[in-house]
């Protein structure tokens, strides 16, 4: 062989092995792959284009400069992609690597390609800090890129290992994070740093970890038991959206949904009564299509994406088994970047609205429900995609427009036989309306004069009373559900999407 | 090991006493919220040492109800 050749041959072959034996033996010991055997598994055979593999190759004990990036193609779609090296000085930021990501998010906006970031990673060298953290083009630039990005091509982040303090905004400014359980973890402050300033002992897990981010601070979007399973999932989440937002998500052969019982044994003749709103969404949407957005987050709402006919659909719908299927704080930011993410990326949306309205009380007015409850107001309203909503049951107050009531530029609202609308349920409205009367009352009396205003009131919130007056657009049957909608979606698809030009609206957040 | 109200509202129904036994999923109290009947369920098996409240009592979320 020409000595040249082997020579950059060797040269190749060092930088590929990535760093020190040592820390390939750890990353087997603590049952994570090396990142090479990571894109392996996330991209197709033979696609993966790097650049910059020669970054610091000076250097012995820095090949890539722990970042390996480049483009690749899953499942023949053409992505970018940046991803720690976590056997070099354990995956941190230096000089090099920080200019390989700028360039590639500065390509991925050229191209118009989507950014799969896979992060296992110490943070910003502090060694090389001058060279990575103040600057124009230090770390700092990563981020703006990242929000420049935000809603032009879909941007994934799986966490396989730590992302901490300024790492940890990556995830942050990701439409979807994917965090292995048990390995993956974000914080501002590490253990050590949060004892040393405020003094207070926290286990990593507790402080930052993949489970903690997946059910309480709702960083994290999709739970992965391993490496292995956060690929899988990365891949099946990324065929629901498109390559950027000039595009749809591909369509697929429609299948048929999941048998079951009929909906109307699902949805109980009794309001207060809960049921799994999930049951419900099987019967419409295509067997085993439907992928949740958050699903161990502020489960009271479920968001998600599923095929509804080989379409994907957004689906964002009330869980009244959980906390009633009351719109809380959390739940209501769940459904606001749900609902943003789906309007940026051409999916239509589907509400499946059963909510007996926004948590009341001194708890969640302290939290401030009034301004988190308005910014799933305002996501609603500035959705321009296709955008259906199904009336279940109850629909109350202000649950009407988080829900995308007929006031929100929503396209159709059709209700079921057992829906309702109405500012507050009869009990409420009736103690309210008739405070004096009852008190006047007692006994018998005035439980009978209760329910009599009751039935009253029930009856002037009738659904056919609202479809009467054309409040409701159509009121279809318990067993058409699928078609009805479907229809419409196809019918609505191309639509023009109107909304008026600014710079930027001023969210309730 | 505790059992906390999951959601604010007025205890509707309770329906374990002191020195039962649990499983995990259990419903040992139910709260009427907005409405709605909540269901408060045991997180994992375990013996009810006290019962911190009653019918009718007003609860905030994450107050103590059974320990």
């Amino acid at each position: 062989m020409d000595e040249r050749q082997a020579k950059y041959l060797k040269e190749v072959e060092r930088i590929h092995k990535g760093g020190p034996e040592k820390y390939h033996l750890k990353l087997k010991e603590e049952n994570k792959l090396f990142v090479r055997d990571r894109l392996k598994l996330l991209f197709d055979e033979g696609s993966i284009v790097e650049e910059g593999t020669f970054s610091n190759c000076l250097d012995p004990e820095l090949p890539e400069d722990a970042n390996i990036v480049g483009m690749a193609r899953i499942n023949g779609r053409q992505v970018c992609f940046s991803a720690a090296d976590f056997t070099v000085k354990a995956g941190s930021w230096g000089a090099k690597a920080v200019q390989k990501i700028l360039l590639l998010q500065e390509k991925a906006l050229a191209m118009k390609l989507p950014i799969i970031y896979l992060i296992d990673s110490a943070g910003a060298r502090i060694t090389d800090q001058k060279l990575v953290f103040p600057g124009r083009n230090h770390g700092g630039k990563v981020f703006y890129n990242q929000v420049k990005l935000s809603g032009i091509i879909p941007q994934i982040t799986i966490l396989f290992g730590a992302s901490p303090a300024g790492a940890a905004y990556v995830p942050a400014f990701s439409d979807l994070v994917i965090m292995v359980e048990g390995k993956a973890s974000a914080f501002l402050g590490s253990p050590r740093m949060v004892e040393a300033v405020i003094g207070e002992k926290v286990s990593l897990e507790e402080l930052g970890g993949a489970r903690m981010h997946c059910t309480v601070s709702g960083l994290g979007d999709v739970l992965a038991k391993d490496d292995t399973q956060a690929i899988e999932l990365c891949k099946k989440y990324f065929a629901y959206l498109p390559q950027s937002y000039l595009e749809k998500p591909a369509r697929s052969g429609a299948e048929e949904p999941s048998q079951g019982r009929p909906v109307s044994e699902i949805i109980p003749h009794n309001q207060n009564q809960p049921f799994d709103m999930q049951e419900l969404i099987e019967r419409i949407v295509d067997e085993g299509s439907f992928l949740e957005y958050k699903a161990l987050f502020a489960q009271e709402l479920i968001t998600g994406w599923a095929r509804i006919k080989g379409e994907v659909t957004g689906i964002v719908a009330n869980q009244s088994k959980v906390k009633g299927g009351t719109l809380f704080v959390d739940s209501s930011d769940k459904g606001a970047r749900f609902i943003w993410l789906c309007n940026a990326y051409n999916i239509p949306l589907v509400f499946l609205a059963d909510i007996p309205g926004y948590m009341v009380g001194s708890q969640v007015e302290r939290a401030g429900i009034i301004r988190h409850g308005a910014k799933m107001i305002s996501a609603v309203s500035e959705a321009t995609v296709p955008k259906l909503t199904l009336i279940v049951r109850k629909c109350y107050g202000a649950g009407l427009y988080a829900m995308a009531g007929p006031a929100f530029g929503t396209d159709s609202v059709l209700a079921l036989p057992s829906a309702l609308i109405a500012v507050m349920g009869p009990e409420a409205a009736v103690k309210a309306v008739y405070s004096n009367k009852i008190a006047e009352l007692e006994g018998e009396a005035r439980l009978a004069y209760v329910n009599k205003k009751k039935e009253e009131y029930a009856d002037n919130i009738n659904i056919y009373d609202l479809a009467s007056e054309l409040i409701v657009d159509q009121i279809i049957g318990f067993e058409g559900i699928r078609e009805e909608l479907s229809y419409r979606l196809e019918a609505y698809g191309g639509k023009e999407r109107v909304w008026p030009k600014k710079n930027n609206p001023i969210h309730p957040v | 090991m505790k059992i906390l109200a999951n959601m604010s509202g007025i205890i509707n129904d309770i329906r374990v006493k002191e020195g039962d036994l649990v499983k995990a999923g259990d419903v040992v109290a139910v709260i009427e919220s907005m409405k709605m009947l909540i269901d408060v369920k045991a997180e994992a098996p375990g013996l009810i040492m006290k019962v911190v409240c009653q019918v009718e009592d007003f609860v905030q979320e994450g107050q103590l109800l059974f320990e």
